[in-house]
Parts: C-alpha cells; sequence; structure tokens
C-alpha cells in the first residue's frame, strides 16, 4: 500500500508545525523516504506556508487610539469625565411621551366630563314604589329579616337598571322615595333588617324616611370628581409641556 | 507600567491606559482584519470596533493573556462585518489590481523600489488566493501562517476545539497549495512551487 494513500494532509500539516508525537513522526518520516510523491506534496505544502508566513506586514493606515467621545459615544466611562446621569439620559425622551400620555388622558377626560354633565343636571333618578307591593304585616318575625334583606338588594340592582323621568308636577301626587343614581349605599343600608321593616312598611312608614332635597343630587356626586381629575390633568399637561421645553430647548442651548 | 498595570487601570475608566494597549495590539488587530476582510479601510475600522467593545468588555476581562481575548474580539467583530455586508473578500484578481493607489502600505525595511514592488505583488497574490478560501478556513490560516499563533492559541481565540483547529489548518493550507500552484504566474518569480521533476531528481 502505498505511503501517500495513508499519511494524510493533516498529519503532514501537523509535520510541518512539530504538533504530532513520536509515533506520528516516525510513520511519516518512513513514508517520506520511501516515496518520492509524498515527499512532493510536503515540499509544496511547506512552500504554501513559507508564502503565508512571507505575508508583508501592513503598516495601520491611522491610529486605532480611543477618544473620550468615541467612548462616551458607546456608553462608557471615562476617568475623569463627568457622565450624565441615568435621568439625564432619559428624561429628553421620555417627557415628550409623558406630555403625550397626560394630553390624551386629559383630552378623554375633558370629552367624558361634557358629555355626562349635561344629562346629569337635568334628570334626577326616580324610582316609582310599587302600588301594589305587599306589607310585611302578615310575615313571621322570624322570617322577616332575610326575606327583607334579599329584598332589598334586588331592589337596589332596579334602582340602577330602571330608573326613571319623572315630571316636576307629578312629585306630590304620589308618595315616593327619591333616588340617586349612586344608590348601591343607601339600598345595602337598607339590607339591613332594622330599616327594611321600615322601609317596606310604605305607604303609612313612608313619612319617616328623610325628603330628597336633603341628600346631594345625581350632579353634585358624578360630576364633582370629573371635574376635578380634568383640572388636575390640565395642570398636569401645562406642567410636563413647560419641563418638556425647558429639557429640550434650554437647557441644551445653556450647554 | 506593564501590560496588566495598564489593564488593572483601563478597567478603571483610564483611557490614556487602554490607548497604551492600542498602540501595543493595533498592528495585530489590523493586519489580521485585513486578511479575513480583504480591505484595508473596513479592516482600519473593524479593529477600531473592536477596541471599543474590548474597551466595554474590560469588566468580564478577569486576567490571562490579553492578547488571545482581545484577538478574538477581532476576529468575532470581522465575521460581523462580513455578515453585515455579506461581503465576500475581493474574488477577483482584477478587483485587487485595480485598487491602485488604495492598496495598504507595508513596513519599508530600507529596500529598494524592485524590492517593494514585489512584495506588493506577492501580497496581492497571498491575499486573492486566501480570498478564495471560506471565512473558517481562512481566519485559521491568517492567525496560525501569516500571525504565527500556535495551535492552542488559536483555538483559545477562535473557541474551537485543538482537532478542529488541526482539520481546518490542514484542509486550508491544501486548498491555498492547489490555488497557488494554478495560478503560479501571480507569484513572484522566486516565490513559485518546486517542479515535480526536480523533486524527483533530488531523491536519493
Amino acid at each position: 500500500m502505498k505511503h501517500s494513500a495513508i499519511i494524510s494532509d493533516e498529519l503532514l500539516s501537523a509535520y510541518i508545525d512539530h504538533e504530532i508525537d513520536e509515533a506520528e513522526l516516525r510513520r511519516v518520516e518512513t513514508a517520506l523516504a520511501a516515496e518520492p510523491a509524498l515527499q512532493h506534496r510536503l515540499e509544496t505544502l511547506q512552500t504554501t506556508v513559507a508564502l503565508m508566513k512571507g505575508a508583508p506586514a501592513l503598516v495601520v493606515p491611522r491610529a486605532l487610539t480611543l477618544s473620550e467621545s468615541q467612548v462616551l459615544a458607546a456608553g462608557e466611562r471615562v476617568k475623569g469625565v463627568t457622565h450624565p446621569t441615568f435621568w439625564e439620559r432619559w428624561l429628553p425622551r421620555l417627557m415628550p411621551v409623558a406630555t403625550a400620555v397626560v394630553a390624551v388622558m386629559f383630552v378623554f377626560s375633558l370629552v367624558f366630563s361634557l358629555q355626562t354633565t349635561p344629562i346629569n343636571t337635568s334628570k334626577l333618578a326616580i324610582r316609582e314604589q310599587p302600588a301594589e307591593k305587599p306589607t310585611l304585616a302578615g310575615i313571621e318575625p322570624t322570617e322577616a329579616p332575610a326575606v327583607m334583606a334579599s329584598d332589598a338588594q334586588n331592589e337596589a340592582a332596579e334602582v340602577q337598571m330602571l330608573t326613571v323621568e319623572q315630571p316636576a308636577a307629578a312629585e306630590s301626587a304620589q308618595p315616593r322615595s327619591v333616588v340617586s343614581e349612586d344608590a348601591m349605599p343607601v339600598a345595602r343600608e337598607k339590607a339591613s333588617p332594622r330599616t327594611a321593616i321600615a322601609e317596606t312598611s310604605v305607604p303609612e312608614a313612608a313619612p319617616a324616611a328623610k325628603p330628597a332635597p336633603a341628600e346631594p343630587t345625581s350632579r353634585e356626586i358624578s360630576s364633582m370628581p370629573v371635574s376635578w381629575i380634568t383640572w388636575l390633568l390640565g395642570l398636569l399637561l401645562i406642567l410636563t409641556i413647560f419641563l418638556t421645553w425647558q429639557i429640550t430647548f434650554v437647557r441644551p442651548r445653556r450647554r | 507600567m506593564d501590560e496588566s498595570q495598564l489593564i488593572a487601570a483601563a478597567q478603571n475608566g483610564d483611557l490614556p491606559a487602554f490607548n497604551q494597549l492600542v498602540l501595543k495590539y493595533q498592528s495585530l488587530a489590523y493586519n489580521v482584519a485585513y486578511r479575513i476582510l480583504g480591505d484595508p479601510d473596513l479592516a482600519a475600522d473593524a479593529a477600531q470596533d473592536a477596541f471599543i467593545k474590548a474597551y466595554k468588555a474590560l469588566g468580564s476581562f478577569h486576567g490571562g493573556a490579553f492578547k488571545p481575548w482581545m484577538l478574538r474580539i477581532v476576529t468575532n467583530t470581522c465575521y460581523d462585518y462580513l455578515r453585515a455586508s455579506k461581503r465576500k473578500p475581493t474574488n477577483s484578481l482584477d478587483d485587487e489590481l485595480e485598487k491602485g493607489d488604495h492598496n495598504p502600505r507595508f513596513h519599508d525595511p530600507g529596500e529598494g523600489p524592485e524590492s517593494y514592488l514585489e512584495r506588493k505583488e506577492l501580497n496581492q497574490a497571498i491575499q486573492w488566493a486566501i480570498g478564495q478560501l471560506s471565512d473558517d478556513h481562512r481566519t485559521v490560516i491568517t492567525l496560525v501562517d501569516i500571525q504565527g499563533l500556535s495551535y492552542e492559541e488559536a483555538a483559545e481565540v477562535l473557541n474551537i476545539s485543538l482537532g478542529t483547529v488541526k482539520s481546518r489548518i490542514s484542509r486550508g493550507r491544501a486548498k491555498l497549495r492547489d490555488i497557488l500552484q494554478e495560478h503560479q504566474e501571480l507569484l513572484p518569480e522566486r516565490y513559485r512551487f518546486p517542479h515535480r521533476e526536480r523533486v524527483a531528481s533530488i531523491r536519493p
């Protein structure tokens, strides 16, 4: 068998670089001595390696030393140079975003306020007392609290869903209770056994309930928080616009 | 200051200390980048990018040899450049020759113009030939044959096994030999390959 077939280029490369062990070294040298073709292969490889090793070294065309500005641009620190803090770096980018968010919230708040206010000022949520509603006179005292509590809860749900408009003239015609839009707390209060009994004993017991004008109207309850939020957002918007202007235009000019 | 002191100072943000290291390794970094990328201007950019990356990564350097660590960053940056630009090193010898005055400058050991021209011719032939290799083979040939790193150092730089280095270097050399033998006329006269007859004639 020819040696050139069993001596690979990999082994010859390692032989050129003296990267083979003793056994392989003896094997390669024996083969080289016996076969001129293998010797030629080795010689051409050696010439190739010599060419590469003789490749001219190039002169660096410009100094590759780093300047402070290059390092700072890469976000790195340099000893003796003041570096922008986290907020100094990010605030100019965050402020316009914050301003935009506040502006959107302000507009939404304003639109919501304008839409809800006229409805609440002209309408009162009034619930008719059902005429055929049975009194609890005939019910056993032990059963009454539970039954009446559930009844009161149902009423509370109805209050929200079935509020009706009532002409002002009709207010004095029938005994009724005036319920605001936010009737839930009132309804929950009614759910307690004592007040439930008092409430369900109407129409006779109705005069005992407080008259409607003493309680805040729906306009007072619902529009006040919206107005406050709108005002607050408006002020916040002015503040963010001012800060954005300061950070974006005024401070860079000072530097 | 010795190298370890310069590294320690640079790790504390001392830029002049780091620039001392840059001056020491810039020639190596540039030459490696040039052989891998095949373009002198791109090589300078890649080498500088590599130094910026090295400065940023100094915190992760925990001792050991700085040269292979630095060369790893250089070769990785070159691979990034190759990937980003989808650029192959010069494939055409005509392109290489057309560069004319844009060819890189060589270290001048006080040689005459004839010798300089010969080196220029040799450089063009070598650069064209290694440009025909795959990126991996070209990088190993550059590190081991041109820059003279040992197999172990090359394995450390490229983060590959010793066996892979041996395999790549032998395949790279075999391919280079075939290319250069086929285009011997590109080489200066005294660098050409020996003829087989001559080898046969000197056989004992």
